[in-house]
Order: structure tokens, then C-alpha cells, then sequence
């Protein structure tokens, strides 16, 4: 498919050495014998790209050969860059996770060379042919190799990496804004120092990481705590932290505006005032036993993260896992969630026992907030059909919204309930009847408990019931999906 | 009578809707008019964020001689449908491929988005994205570019793009001599 003109010359040349810097070194070099105009562009770029899957299928996988010429072609490319090379992006694909010692010479080397020090945006990472869990480390980063770039740089993002960063090391990341790490390993009080050290952090994403507790870096670290300290953090991101030993963590996030957290449920407090967030998407599992106090936990996140518009909630076990200790708690609900648009809830109930599924559903709603101010009345909320329940359940629950524009969005799901715009009639804000229920029923054809048991699709539901876990597999398992949309309300 | 009072009525909610809006008017190079999410504009566009900031946004249209309706289509469409998506930051997503590209990778909706692009208007939207300063429109347009050279030899990049080789032979020789490193046979 030839194009009739060439495109490119109505281009600046800024625009073209930006085409460039998305390519591998190799190619990019390559962009030199175009045409005249394209020749210098390539130098311009400041950004090294070098992935072993641009060679791979060149050279049949021959591993030997690429790496030579990965790092031939990134030295060869940082002597010719004119511009200082401010990117370098290293991505190798391996096929087993046994070190190999010529690589990380080789990245250690490329790493170490003093050009590196004026490099903004660096992004080293791995990718195994076979992605089980297990150890992580491939590459190991030697101490110093951060800290020589600690002055400009602004993005990192590591995965397979474990790194050491002494607290005590006195490194400072003025610059750094985005930093994440996947499937990384890192003791906890050298990340924590590393976070500290970072104030212009905005966007932190943390997943699959383990941390290392060695013997000699306690230096006062008298807790476990993970304590993220981020004046500037705008987007936070913490997924399945070390999952055999949960860390309770401790933010301080003043400004903080999406925050996603997949994992145990565990202590979370917030330094801060609570901040005024857009979205939160909270996941809770158990990989190994349920504490005691889940919901107590629970309700503790929600309160650190009470400000926030969006809210998707998933738990293993609604029944129990939102329900209140206490009915003083219950006092404290009403405006809980003072600035919710959206909920989402998701989680299995207990079939056999509507109503405490219900009654922990009302809790929920009691937090939102509710036209002619004052939070939702518990009592407005049905019970959900008894009887003839679907392996998955999905419910909208939609209330009437004076904003045309926000319920475009959710149009076409609630099409089938109510036209938009259609006052509701009455009183009966809010009712979970059956008319506002939109219900995917027996998709499987299925009555009851038959193939109940791979309800969920979520890895760790699955794994629960397979593996026949105490009671969530002897009741009657459904998974729901509530969808809660409180908008603004006509004033009557 | 009674359709005067209508049309009164009617004036009275546009005027209401006017006043409020969260959507803004612009007009391509051959007249055409589309709304825009505002708070999307202002978000994704360092341009319209000036316009709207500085009050330099007509309720009837705001004059974009640049750009043609087929590339402001495409770039109203991608501003509407960034209002409406979720952050991904900030959603679970163990998936995440490694970044390759020295950016944020694009998105599932950003890069079916332009894919379905043809070649001319992938590169009208390159240039309606650099007149209006969005970042990561020109970056999402520029990777796809970048996407469709990769791998390929500057033959066949020739061809795709319609790049006239204005060099010697000799003139190549040499660069191939030079960059050796770069040429070396598959």
C-alpha cells in the first residue's frame, strides 16, 4: 500500500526525528540513506532504543549473535548521537530465568558509561519466554549505577530488576517524576529511601514486587511498614506487593489523584489529609488465610480514600468482607463517600442467604450520597431475587441524572431499564427492583449450584474454589456485579 | 402564539445549556462544526487550553483554518473518547507489556484508533496534533508511523512512504560504509 505523495515532506524535521526516536537504534540508523533530508535526522534523537526482539528475526534466534550486536550497535550509536542521549530504553527477551553473566556485564558496562549520566528517561527490562511466578531477578543493577544518574533522571522503569540503593547513600532524584517497578526486588527501607529521595514524584507504579529484608540494613527501620512519602504523587498504582508477606502500608499523598491497589487486605493509613481523588480501583484478595478483621481493614482504606468520585470495589466475600463489626460503625457511614459518582462493586455473595448480601449492599449505599443531601436509605434497597439466580448476576442499579452529557456513558448499558432522561416515577429513588435489573440469567443454563465452581474469572477465584477452600466452596457461590451510578439529581 | 411562547422556551434552555457548557465548538478549515468535550480539550491540547483559558472560544465556532473536518473529526473523536475512558494508570493491569517505545504504550482503544487510519489521514492528524500541541496524540501518530517503518528496509520504507531516494550511488556507498554497524547483512 504505497502512499500517492510523500507525506513526510510536508513534515518539519522535528516531527521526523520524533517518527525516529520511537525505533530501534538499528533502524533508526538505518532512516539515514532514505534520502538526503533524512540522513542527520537519526543523530538528532537523543534516545537509544536497543530490543533484542528487532534482531530476533533476522538471525533465527541465534542468542550469542544479537547480544553482540545489541550493545555493539548501542555503543556505535552513542559515539555518533549528536545530541546527548537523554532515553535509552533495553529490552531483551529471554528464554530462561537462569542469569546469564555476559548480559549483565554487558548492561552494566552500557549502563556505567559516563554518557549515561545525562539520560532523563531510562527503561531497562526483561521478558521470559515463560512468565511463571517465581524468583524475579534477572538483572541485577549494581549500587552505583542509579545514583551516577540520580541528577537527571526523570523516568525509570525497571522490571526483573533487583536493585540496592542505600538509604544512607544520599542520592537525590530531584528530577524524577515517574518511577515503576515490575516484577522487581528491592529491600524495603532502600525503596522507601529511594521514594523519599524523589519528591517530584508523580506517577508510582508497583507490581508483582517482593521485598528484601537483609540483616544489615536496619539502621533504625524498626517496622515492617511500606511508607510511601510522595508530595507531588498524582497516580498511584500498588499491585500484589509481596504476597506471601503483606506489608502494612503508610501514604502520604496530599495531591494524590487515581490510586489502584490489588491485594491482601492489609493496614493502610494515610499521613495526609484525605485527598480529593478521581478514581480508586481497590482489590482485595486472600492468597492464604482471611484475617479476622477484613472488613475493618476494609473500611479503613475506604476512609483513608473517602474523597474519591470513582470507586471500584472488589472483594472475595460481599457478604462478610463490607459487612460492619459493630452498629456504631453504622453511625458513622452516612456521607462516608461525600464526593461518589460511581460505584462499582464485585465480589461473591451467598446465594442461599440473600439478605446478609443485601444488608452489606445497603451498607455501601448508606455511604453515598443522596439527593436533598443525607446519605441513601438502606431500607430503599429490595432484596435481590431469591431464587433462579444465575451462576453471574450483573445488576445496574441507575438513578435519574440532570446531566444528559455524564450519562452518555452508561447509555447503552442501561438502555433496556430506562430511556434517557425518563423521570423516575415517585419516591422510589434508588430501588433495587426487578425492573432495574439488567440480568445476563442463567446464561448457562444452569439452576443452582451446577458449575459453580469456575464462576469467577479472576485467577484467585478460580484457584479457590478448585482447590476446595474451607467454606466459600461449600455455599452456593455467585459472583455479582453491582453497578451503581449516583449522579446529580433533578431538584424537585 | 402558542409557538412563539415554544421557541421562547427553547431559547431560554439553549441559553441555560449555553452558559454551563462542558463542550466547546470548533470549525474546520471548510466550515465544518464539531463538539468537543471541554475539559477534554483542555486537557489533551496545550492550543485549545490557551483558547479557552484566554476566552478566545466562539460559542459558534472557533476557526481552526489548519486543519481540515476530516482530521478534526479524528481528533474531536480521540478527545471524546478520552474523556469517556478510564484512566488505565490507575488501573490494575499486571498485564502490561513493557514499554519498547520511549513513551507510555499506547492504549487498546488509542491504538485501534489509528490503525483504522489511512495513510493520508494518519498524517493529517500528525500535523493537526502538532498545530494543536497534543502531546500525546503526536505521540500515539508518530509511534504508529514509527510502527509501519520497523523492520523494513529502506527499500521498502521507500515505497510505503513515497520517499524519493535523491542520493548518488556513491553517495550510499559511502553511508553504508559509515554505518557499517547498521548494515551489516541479515
Amino acid at each position: 500500500m504505497a502512499a500517492a505523495d510523500d507525506r513526510f515532506s510536508d513534515l518539519l524535521d522535528d516531527l521526523l526525528v520524533h517518527v525516529i526516536s520511537f525505533l530501534p537504534v538499528r533502524d533508526a540508523a538505518c532512516t539515514s540513506v532514505l534520502s538526503r533530508r533524512w540522513r542527520p535526522l537519526w543523530l538528532d534523537t537523543g534516545t537509544i532504543n536497543l530490543s533484542s526482539t528487532s534482531y530476533s528475526s533476522h538471525h533465527n534466534h541465534h542468542r550469542r549473535i544479537i547480544r553482540r550486536r545489541l550493545f555493539r550497535d548501542a555503543a556505535s550509536a552513542l559515539s555518533a548521537a549528536r545530541s546527548p542521549v537523554t532515553r535509552l530504553t533495553l529490552f531483551r527477551r529471554r528464554r530462561r530465568r537462569r542469569r546469564a553473566k555476559g548480559i549483565m556485564e554487558d548492561v552494566d558496562a552500557l549502563l556505567a558509561d559516563p554518557a549515561m549520566r545525562r539520560v532523563e528517561e531510562l527503561r531497562v527490562g526483561f521478558k521470559l519466554a515463560d512468565e511463571i511466578r517465581g524468583p524475579r531477578v534477572i538483572y541485577e543493577m549494581p549500587p552505583g549505577t542509579l545514583p551516577a544518574m540520580a541528577a537527571a533522571l526523570k523516568v525509570l522503569d525497571l522490571r526483573y530488576c533487583y536493585l540496592e540503593l542505600p538509604p544512607h547513600a544520599g542520592a537525590a532524584f530531584p528530577q524524577l517524576s515517574s518511577l515503576r517497578f515490575d516484577q522487581c526486588s528491592m529491600p524495603m527501607a532502600h525503596l522507601t529511601a529511594l521514594i523519599r529521595a524523589a519528591p517530584n514524584v508523580a506517577a508510582l507504579h508497583i507490581q508483582h514486587h517482593e521485598f528484601f529484608v537483609s540483616g544489615d540494613d536496619g539502621a533504625g527501620e524498626n517496622d515492617d511498614r511500606l511508607s510511601l512519602h510522595c508530595p507531588n504523587l498524582t497516580d498511584l498504582t500498588l499491585d500484589e506487593l509481596d504476597i506471601f508477606t503483606p506489608k502494612p502500608i503508610e501514604l502520604l499523598a496530599p495531591r494524590l489523584r487515581t490510586f489502584s491497589y490489588n491485594g491482601h487486605f492489609i493496614e493502610f493509613t494515610m499521613k495526609s489529609d484525605e485527598p480529593d481523588l478521581t478514581r480508586v480501583d481497590l482489590s482485595f484478595c486472600y492468597y492464604d488465610l482471611k484475617p479476622d478483621n477484613a472488613s475493618v481493614l476494609l473500611w479503613q482504606f475506604l476512609g483513608a480514600l473517602r474523597h474519591t468520585k470513582a470507586l471500584k470495589l472488589a472483594v472475595v466475600d460481599v457478604d462478610n468482607d463490607i459487612a460492619l463489626a459493630t452498629t456504631k460503625d453504622d453511625e458513622h457511614l452516612a456521607m462516608l463517600l461525600p464526593r461518589l459518582e460511581r460505584l462499582e462493586l464485585e465480589g461473591i455473595f451467598d446465594a442461599g442467604d440473600i439478605e446478609r448480601a443485601t444488608a452489606a449492599i445497603a451498607t455501601l449505599l448508606r455511604c453515598c450520597p443522596y439527593p436533598g443531601a443525607g446519605p441513601l436509605p438502606g431500607a430503599s434497597v429490595a432484596p435481590l431475587p431469591a431464587g433462579g439466580i444465575s451462576s453471574e448476576l450483573m445488576m445496574f442499579l441507575d438513578w435519574p441524572c440532570s446531566n444528559p452529557c455524564a450519562g452518555v456513558v452508561q447509555e447503552e448499558k442501561r438502555g433496556a431499564v430506562l430511556q434517557d432522561g425518563e423521570p423516575y416515577a415517585g419516591e422510589d429513588v434508588a430501588v433495587l427492583g426487578e425492573q432495574n435489573l439488567i440480568a445476563p440469567i442463567s446464561r448457562a443454563g444452569s439452576q443452582g449450584g451446577n458449575g459453580v465452581g469456575g464462576t469467577c474469572s479472576r485467577p484467585w477465584c478460580a484457584r479457590s474454589a478448585g482447590d476446595g477452600e474451607a467454606d466459600l466452596q461449600q455455599r452456593k457461590e455467585e459472583k455479582l456485579m453491582l453497578r451503581l451510578r449516583p449522579g446529580l439529581f433533578e431538584s424537585r | 402564539m402558542e409557538v412563539d411562547k415554544g421557541k421562547g422556551e427553547a431559547e431560554e434552555t439553549r441559553k441555560v445549556a449555553e452558559a454551563d457548557r462542558d463542550t466547546v465548538t470548533l470549525k474546520s478549515s471548510d466550515g465544518k462544526l464539531f463538539e468537543v468535550s471541554k475539559e477534554a480539550a483542555a486537557r489533551l491540547s496545550t492550543v485549545l487550553a490557551g483558547m479557552i483559558a484566554g476566552g478566545s472560544i466562539d460559542d459558534n465556532g472557533t476557526d481552526l483554518k489548519q486543519i481540515g473536518s476530516e482530521a478534526l473529526e479524528n481528533v474531536v473523536d480521540y478527545c471524546n473518547k478520552h474523556a469517556n475512558s478510564i484512566p488505565s494508570a490507575a488501573l490494575i493491569s499486571s498485564s502490561i507489556s513493557f514499554n519498547t517505545a520511549p513513551f507510555k504504550e499506547p492504549e487498546e482503544w488509542e491504538r485501534k484508533f489509528v490503525d483504522r487510519l489511512s495513510h493520508d489521514a494518519l498524517f493529517d492528524l500528525v500535523e493537526a496534533a502538532n498545530f494543536l500541541g497534543m502531546e500525546r496524540l503526536l505521540d500515539v501518530t508518530c509511534h504508529k508511523i514509527s510502527e509501519m517503518m520497523k523492520g523494513k528496509s529502506p527499500d521498502q520504507i521507500r515505497e510505503v512512504f513515497n520517499i524519493k531516494n535523491d542520493y548518488t550511488k556513491e553517495e550510499l556507498e559511502e553511508i553504508r560504509q559509515e554505518l557499517a554497524w547498521a548494515f551489516y547483512d541479515d
